[in-house]
């Protein structure tokens, strides 16, 4: 369904991803793990090219592309079949929450403004915040702000939802409710592919983990594989400090 | 305080406000495209863009508006004159209507400050509100129009305020160029019979009152978008 082949990137003398490979089937939910600095986000900016790669080749929906080379045309299709949630959320400031989800449909898919604020809707009905849809982002909370940036993800329908780091700028306990969001979209069969800390949600929810440092995915697979018979020296560093960090969480995975 | 005179002054100058206003209102319409070109010129470090609004600003900055209104005014018509009569055209400069000029001056001064206002504002907008857009499908043009630039205006809007009040009360400089505006009147009218007082009383509540319409209009309007 999505397969990124080869993805190389530098910024100035700095390999920031090195020969990465992923490969993602129709409902999965893979989950990219790694020390920051690893690469990571950087990866999933390749994809729908925030970022230019310096090579490497992106297999989306059956057309094929290569980074290093894309048309305007072929960045605006890419970007179409995609969406992305960012960790600071990143809603519209001079749109309401309903307009943020409408300007994807209306103005860059086209798509009639009565059908459109039927999806809107239907949207933010999914993420509990209909009654929200006429506050601007300044009025909402963090955690309301990132789940009308989840309806606004999934409004368009995309093949792949890409998801930075959708947790790391709220308050501890708001991060349920977007994750509870997340998990209702992984159930639904959505394709996410999340770059997060979450580490319960990545055990939980995840059918594939990746585990990135330094620019190389240095392993991935089941996460349970991963999270109780990690192979590579590095992934158990990580997880181990990650764990003893937050020793809370501990009990919880383990 | 001669009353009566104040206010048949007052009706008179009256008749300088639209002259006013269509100054500043043809130097923000003139000059509000170059200034957004200058301004992104720089933000995006457009090689010829960037140097020569540089280079604008600092010649623009450094001139006293007075020094402008002489060369445009008083030198400019003269080398005109001499270039049609050189090429032969029959074109006479000298009966142009001088408000022209003021429309000149005032745009390539409010160019200078409004690229800077509005270079400011759009730097405030967060990169990610047009990642955001783009990410969503939207294309570069889309982004900023819809996105960006609303954004950076509204954000820009006390700074313009400012500015329009300036232009406003800089116009104040044009009776040098015979224009009849607001000041170029009520200084007439003084001179009839030496009441200067009362003049310069007129002025400055005309000024007051305008100025003070200008700030209501823009605190309107920056409720209205407040996006709150």
């Amino acid at each position: 369904m999505l397969e990124a082949k080869h993805i190389s990137k530098r910024f100035g003398e700095r390999q920031v991803l090195v020969d990465v490979n992923l490969k993602v089937e129709q409902g999965d939910v893979v989950v990219i793990l790694g020390p920051s600095g690893s690469g990571k986000t950087t990866f999933l900016r390749c994809i729908n090219h925030l970022e230019k790669a310096d090579s490497g080749q992106l297999v989306l929906a059956n057309q094929d592309y290569d980074l290093a080379k894309l048309s305007k045309k072929d960045i605006l299709t890419i970007r179409k079949k995609t969406a992305f949630v960012f960790q600071h959320y990143n809603l519209f400031s001079n749109k309401t929450a309903l307009e943020n989800i409408l300007e994807g449909l209306v103005i860059a898919r086209k798509i009639s403004k009565t059908e459109s604020l039927k999806i809107a809707e239907s949207a933010l009905e999914k993420v509990g915040l209909i009654d929200y849809k006429d506050y601007y982002p300044s009025q909402l909370s963090g955690g309301q702000q990132q789940r009308i940036g989840l309806a606004r993800a999934i409004a368009v329908k995309p093949e792949v939802i890409l998801l930075d780091e959708p947790t790391s700028a709220l308050d501890p306990e708001l991060v349920g409710d977007v994750l509870s969001v997340m998990k209702q979209l992984a159930k639904e069969g959505t394709t996410m592919i999340v770059v997060t800390h979450e580490m319960s949600f990545a055990r939980d929810v995840a059918n594939h983990v990746v585990f990135m440092d330094n620019g190389y995915i240095i392993e991935e697979g089941h996460p349970e594989e991963i999270f109780t018979r990690p192979k590579e020296k590095r992934t158990q560093q990580f997880l181990a400090r990650l764990l003893s960090d937050a020793s809370y969480d501990l009990e919880y995975i383990l | 305080m001669d009353f009566n005179y104040i206010i048949e002054t007052f009706n008179k100058t009256l008749m300088g406000v639209p002259v006013t206003l269509s100054i500043m209102v043809v130097a923000l319409l003139l000059s509000f495209f170059p200034a957004l070109f200058l301004a992104l010129g720089q933000i995006y470090q457009v090689r010829g863009v960037k140097t020569f609004s540089v280079l604008y600003l600092a010649f623009i900055r450094a001139t006293p508006p007075i020094l402008l209104i002489l060369f445009f005014y008083s030198l400019f018509p003269s080398l005109l004159n001499q270039f049609f009569k050189n090429i032969g055209s029959s074109i006479d400069v000298f009966s142009l209507n001088p408000i022209y000029y003021a429309f000149i001056i005032y745009s390539l001064m409010t160019t200078g400050t409004l690229s800077e206002i509005l270079r400011s504002a759009l730097l405030t907008v967060d990169k990610g509100q047009l990642e955001a857009a783009q990410a969503i499908g939207l294309t570069v043009r889309q982004a900023y129009i819809r996105i960006v630039f609303p954004q950076a205006l509204r954000f820009a809007l006390p700074n313009i305020c400012n500015l329009v009040i300036n232009i406003v009360k800089g116009t104040s400089l044009v009776f040098v160029m015979t224009i009849k505006d607001i000041t170029a009147i009520a200084r007439v009218e003084a001179s009839y019979g030496y009441q200067y007082f009362e003049s310069y009383l007129v002025i400055f509540i005309l000024y007051l009152m305008i100025c003070g319409l200008i700030q209501l209009g823009f605190g309107i309007l920056e409720k209205k978008w407040s996006f709150a």
